[in-house]
């Protein structure tokens, strides 16, 4: 870990062309909250219950190693710049060694948010990424809570900063895509019902009046007064489908002949992209955004991968149908044996033939085309 | 309408069937891929037939878009010299024929998931609803729509009412098991309302669905692109100049021209607001929307005087002052503009703090996927207690009614 007032960026090609710039930060590690290594005994209701968190760190290296995989496939539309990664994790917790990152102390913090604002500011078509995982509370503004939370459980807040705040004063910022990814908490608590927070600073207030920028995008994780979630030691569901978004999953083609992921089906995508992360959760997440102009920030090199369901009206009918699909200009065929549960197929986006034949006269051979486009597809083949 | 390709001579003729007649002016999207998904034209259409002209022989991906976000596709295989043709039957897109438009309009991500995950449950709610006015800063009844111990079954009750000119209106929705719900009514509209149980999961999103829109179609279609972040697909159903169109007509319809002052500001063709955004701030002391506008107008045009600068907060105050805007992204610019001059004037205006914090308050009860303003109450603490609550927020104290009083003279001098 490096010192707090040194900034060694994680990825650094950093020029005056248009870019990508990420600042990643990710909080598991809360060392006077519950569980941390300095405890202290909080005294505003509802913060005695913030505990350590294993999810965040593990996001942020997520995100990262996405976005340097992105330069190094070259399907970023602005080429990455700048990663810069802050992350407290708890001792003993798998951070690669050559990782060149920084705890996310709310100092480090604000270093952070105001080096990534001048390397945003040096291009007007540069590509602004801001993501925080890790413990957050709301009541008007959202707060987010870094490494030194509850440090003086007195005035708690000294740890946190008003996002709704940053981010408004981050239209200020030259770069004119700005897009700002929220995986925290927005639940208030009975002490926070009580304090007046309204003192609590944004990491920039912003002294000016002036236009939004265009491509904005916020996207929040939870719903107002609701909760994220993520897996103890894994990706949250909210940054493993954000990664998925990216990666294809959000999509579309146009007429140019790409994939490309534009920001506006991506937060369109949200809130079903996280029910694909599991849906046996109940999909109790709802992704909230604010958006201005849609914009292309990734054109994938090759078609992207989707998830074909095949099931048979009525259901009933499954279990007697060899089911084919066939891909309409190469013929390449796929086939499947009769059996109970729906047919699961990888296939490019495309045309396809589905075909359900039978064996006996019960029900009828049916074929019907179809699109298959992401980021899933549930098709139903009439065989009655 | 018709899209005319150059490589070949045969061609598509599609139909859109739909219950209602009157459906068929809600703009809609037809887009053409090939086999490959490449997208080929696209195009907004009213009406119910179209034609895809000049293709060569091939198999072709027909989509069709509503603006509520449903897409329907056809794969057709279209020979030389032939006609392929599709059809497109929304007549199952809405349980009750009455309700289609609202299924063909609504934003409403949660419907769209609900065909794909929720099996249908019957579901079964009794509310009252209520609607009232602000006139004056008082809330007033009127008896546009009441209804008591009302039965919503799963498929959803509709209405139909003509809301009055020159002040803000509300529809309340109460119940003893949830909490309420306000939602704002365009003044001096022809309203249709949809209301029917939520999709999604129970405690996660609020029991009940409002959908609420005008007939203006070109208006609310708008609305939906802006929300969806769409406005390239916003500009080919409506240039910049039909927007003006909008504006220019405010006088008969002034909340279909703050969605066209809306659009243009976020298309940030400023020229294209002229004076109209101050009349529209001027000429309805009742709509917040205008003189947000106005306010945002002067906001996004550079090289701010002081002058400037007291302006603007004249404008939000004032609007904050005639109540709460009546579409989503108004409220939005509100705060918005409100933080701006919060951190212009280095939080040491007395009136803006004040202000900035009541709006604080009222957006933590928005519905951000709403293009109309709806408020949601999630505190089960408000339950059985509404009233005095949402006269705070709609109409304000008496403070700000006098606020209000004397910045509307202010404007019309």
């Amino acid at each position: 870990m490096k010192e707090e007032s040194y900034i060694e960026l994680a990825f650094d090609q950093v020029s005056d062309r248009p870019q990508t710039h990420v600042l990643i930060i990710g909080v598991g590690n809360y060392p006077y909250l519950k569980g941390g290594s300095q405890e202290e005994a909080q005294t505003v209701i509802g913060l005695q219950q913030l505990e350590q968190l294993t999810s965040p760190p593990e996001s942020a290296l997520a995100l990262f190693r996405t976005f340097t995989e992105f330069e190094k496939q070259g399907i970023l539309i602005n080429p990455l710049g700048s990663i810069d990664v802050l992350i407290s994790a708890a001792p003993g917790a798998n951070i690669p060694d050559d990782l060149n990152y920084r705890a996310a102390t709310i100092r480090n913090v604000e270093l952070a948010f105001d080096a990534w604002w001048k390397r945003c500011d040096r291009n007007k078509d540069n590509t602004a990424i801001f993501f925080f995982c890790g413990h957050g509370l709301e009541k008007g503004d959202q707060y987010l809570l870094t490494e030194d939370f509850g440090e003086n459980p007195r005035n708690p807040w000294r740890g946190a900063f008003a996002f709704d705040t940053t981010r408004s004063a981050f239209h200020g910022c030259a770069a004119q895509t700005q897009l700002f990814f929220i995986d925290a908490c927005r639940q208030v608590t009975g002490g926070m019902l009580e304090a007046n927070l309204s003192g609590i600073p944004g990491l920039a207030t912003g002294s000016y009046i002036g236009t939004e920028s265009i491509y904005n995008l916020t996207i929040k994780a939870a719903a107002q007064n609701r909760n994220a979630y993520g897996q103890e030691g894994s990706a949250s569901y909210f940054t493993s489908a954000l990664i998925r978004g990216l990666s294809g999953h959000a999509s579309t083609s146009n007429e140019d002949d790409e994939w490309i992921v534009e920001t506006g089906r991506l937060a369109l995508l949200m809130t079903q992209l996280i029910k694909l992360e599991n849906e046996s959760q109940g999909f109790p997440q709802r992704c909230p955004y604010v958006m201005g102009e849609s914009k292309a920030i990734i054109r994938l090199k090759e078609v992207p991968e989707v998830i074909l369901q095949v099931n048979c009206n009525p259901d009933a009918a499954l279990e007697h149908a060899a089911l084919s699909c066939i891909e309409p200009v190469s013929r390449e065929r796929r086939q499947r044996e009769p059996a109970g549960s729906p047919w699961e197929i990888p296939l490019k986006a495309g045309v396809y033939e589905l075909q359900a034949s039978f064996a006996g006269r019960q029900y009828t051979d049916s074929r019907k085309m179809t699109t298959v486009i992401p980021p899933f597809k549930k098709e139903r083949i009439k065989c009655q | 309408m018709k899209i005319i390709k150059n490589s070949g001579n045969g061609y598509i003729r599609g139909v859109i069937s739909s219950h209602e007649s009157s459906n068929e002016f809600i703009p809609k999207r037809i887009t053409l891929l090939d086999e490959k998904l490449r997208v080929l034209a696209h195009q907004w259409m009213t009406g119910q037939f179209f034609e895809l002209e000049g293709l060569k022989g091939g198999d072709y991906v027909v989509r069709l878009t509503l603006t509520s976000g449903v897409v329907r596709e056809q794969v057709v295989h279209v020979n030389e010299r032939q006609m392929a043709e599709v059809n497109f039957e929304l007549g199952g897109i809405s349980p009750m024929e009455t309700q289609e438009w609202a299924y063909m309009m609504s934003v409403n991500e949660e419907y769209q998931e609900s065909l794909e995950y929720y099996k249908w449950e019957y579901k079964r709610l009794v509310i009252n609803i209520n609607s009232f006015a602000v006139i004056e800063g008082r809330t007033e009844p009127n008896s546009l729509l009441t209804r008591f111990n009302q039965v919503i079954g799963s498929e959803g009750e509709t209405y139909q009412l003509k809301t009055e000119a020159g002040h803000l209106q509300y529809l309340e929705t109460t119940g003893e098991k949830f909490p309420p719900k306000y939602i704002c009514l365009p003044p001096d509209h022809n309203i249709m309302i949809v209301i029917r149980p939520a999709t999604g999961p129970e405690e996660l999103v609020h029991p009940l669905e409002v959908m609420v829109s005008t007939n203006n179609w070109v208006a609310e279609t708008l609305l939906a692109m802006m929300k969806r972040g769409q406005l390239k697909d916003a500009r080919a159903l409506i240039s910049v100049a039909d927007a003006e169109e909008l504006l220019l007509y405010k006088r008969r319809d002034p909340p279909s021209a703050a969605i066209g002052g809306y659009y243009i500001l976020k298309a940030g063709e400023l020229d294209r607001l002229h004076d109209w955004a101050n009349n529209l701030a001027n000429w309805f002391p009742w709509l917040p929307d205008g003189a947000i506008i106005h306010a945002w107008q002067l906001i996004k045009t550079n090289n701010h005087s002081l002058r400037d600068y007291m302006k603007i907060k004249e404008r939000l105050l004032e609007a904050y002052g005639r109540g709460v805007p009546v579409y989503t992204e108004g409220v939005r610019l509100l705060y918005e503009g409100l933080l701006q001059l919060s951190a212009f004037f280095y939080r040491a205006d007395r009136e803006i703090e004040k202000t900035l914090e009541q709006v604080r308050a009222l957006i933590s009860l928005v519905d951000w996927n709403q293009g109309i303003t709806t408020l949601n109450f999630p505190k089960p603490d408000y339950i059985g207690n509404p009233t005095p609550v949402i006269e705070n927020i709609v109409s304000g104290s008496e403070d700000r009614y006098r606020n209000n009083k004397g910045l509307v003279a202010q404007a019309g001098g």
